[in-house]
């Protein structure tokens, strides 16, 4: 899996050296590194590695990090966990934009979205695929989807997760 | 000895029975001498024949008038075969039979939903208290492996959770709005004239038979004892022609899956998108079930779920495991 990993290492020799070691030894293989040298705090400077690891290798690596430096945030545009669902009904009328920001408000994103309107009269599709940093705000954002759609008559699909194929 | 008493003689009834004809030569070889029905209870009366009763039987000779229970009393047979018509509000008059025949320690082999759904908990108890074999291939997913897969071979990995497509008519339903972009209505209209929905299709496309199925699974293969009621239940009436088309706009069928997981004794039958190259996407009147396991990751069965024959192909497997001497 890939991470994006945000560290502040002391602003001396052989500090990103020993990070980027700490990553190897957790079996992670580093994609990029941006050494934010502007935007330094006092003696720590702003490190950004991104790098591919296997899922097992995270946490540990993640911890030895925390033990060398600090770590400011962990996560990256790939390590977010997708999730999509369908709207059915009337979805316009019903007013999917407040779906939508409900998404944004409990953290997560939306990244797709697309329609299909049979008439006026017919109910009316809405597909919408969002995404979130962990499984606690998808959830969030999930269960607040699925109250909103209950309250306004909108009959919502899920996709099915559960185990790889 | 292997004497067979069979109450219920309709689609899985007369496909069991003529099954076990067909197959008496193989039968004979396996277990030493092929098993014979001895006796045939229909709600019209009773036939009896210890030379063996014909499937024609019920047409051409003359009945008795015997109950359920003196029937079992009077026959004593080795396997009592339950195949009366599924009830799945109350269970009965099959849990009674059921129950009837165990109390008499006479092994039970059932495809009737019905009882399993209902009382699943009392009868499994009442079986493994009189040392008496009680076995249900047949109320899952008919033909596909289903419990016997998880009882016997799976008995060294446990399985952590399923989902799957169990109603093959409300499968085909959505399969044919998906080709034609038909309505809901016009495409259950169509299953019901080709005989795949019964007039009254609600326990199909309502997701009750789907989640009678889930009930039992989940009881039996993941050993949560959920009820019919904990099962969170939406039909595909409300899918319409358009949402099929968007969602395979962007790569999903939508297709009614049953669901149930150990951990969170979470369990649903509901419309979902599916991935079009999932293994879960099957087409038609097909069923699948997709089992997670405890140690090796997943895997996926399908076949034809329904069907007189392909539902009596599991009663018969449940009848040689039976005879072969399994005590469970």
């Amino acid at each position: 899996m890939k991470l994006d990993i945000l560290v502040e290492l002391r602003d001396s020799p052989g500090q990103l050296s020993q990070a980027l070691a700490t990553v190897s030894r957790f079996g992670g293989n580093v994609i990029s590194v941006l050494h934010e040298h502007g935007k330094r705090r006092g003696d720590w400077v702003p490190v950004r590695i991104v790098l591919e690891i296997p899922k097992e290798g995270e946490e540990p690596l993640v911890n030895a990090l925390k033990a060398e430096s600090r770590v400011v945030s962990v996560g990256g545009a790939s390590a977010t966990i997708p999730f999509a669902f369908l709207l059915l009904g009337h979805v316009f009328e019903s007013h999917v934009q407040e779906i939508t920001d409900a998404v944004f408000a409990a953290g997560a994103e939306v990244r797709r979205f697309s329609a299909e309107i049979a008439s006026r009269e017919a109910p009316s599709a809405a597909l919408v695929e969002i995404a979130a940093g962990n499984a606690e705000t998808l959830q969030a954002a999930r269960e607040r989807v699925q109250e909103m759609a209950r309250a306004k008559g909108l009959l919502m699909i899920e996709a099915l997760g559960g185990a790889p194929e | 000895m292997s004497r067979i008493l069979l109450a219920g003689h309709g689609n899985v009834g007369k496909a069991f029975h003529e099954l076990l004809l067909e197959e008496a030569p193989r039968l004979a070889a396996l277990l030493g001498e092929a098993p014979k029905v001895v006796g045939v209870l229909r709600r019209s009366g009773a036939w009896l024949d210890e030379n063996g009763v014909g499937v024609g039987a019920t047409l051409l000779s003359r009945r008795q008038s015997l109950s359920v229970v003196d029937a079992l009393d009077k026959v004593r047979p080795d396997v009592f075969v339950e195949l009366t018509t599924s009830n799945l509000q109350t269970g009965e008059p099959g849990a009674s039979y059921i129950r009837a025949a165990l109390e008499r320690g006479i092994p039970v082999v059932t495809a009737n939903k019905g009882p399993l759904l209902r009382h699943y908990e009392s009868l499994t108890t009442l079986a493994k208290r009189k040392g008496v074999p009680l076995r249900f291939e047949g109320t899952v997913a008919g033909s596909i492996p289903t419990l016997n897969l998880h009882e016997f071979t799976l008995v060294g990995n446990p399985v952590t959770r399923f989902d799957g497509i169990l109603n093959g008519t409300s499968n085909y339903i959505l399969t044919r709005m998906a080709e034609e972009g038909l309505a809901f209505a016009d495409a259950l209209k169509e299953a019901q004239e080709l005989g795949y929905a019964e007039a009254d299709p609600t326990s199909d496309v309502g997701g009750h038979d789907a989640a009678a199925k889930l009930v039992i699974l989940a009881n039996h293969v993941l050993g949560v004892p959920l009820s019919f009621e904990d099962v969170q239940r939406e039909g595909i009436e409300r899918i319409s022609a358009a949402a099929i088309r968007l969602a395979a706009k962007e790569g999903y069928a939508i297709r009614l899956i049953a669901t149930a997981d150990a951990a969170t004794r979470q369990a649903s039958v509901a419309p979902r998108l599916v991935p079009v190259d999932s293994s879960l996407n099957v087409r038609g009147s097909l069923n699948v079930v997709r089992f997670a396991t405890a140690h090796a990751g997943s895997f996926t069965i399908s076949g034809k779920g329904a069907g007189g024959r392909e539902t009596a192909t599991a009663v018969l497997s449940d009848v040689i495991h039976v005879l072969r001497g399994r005590t469970t």
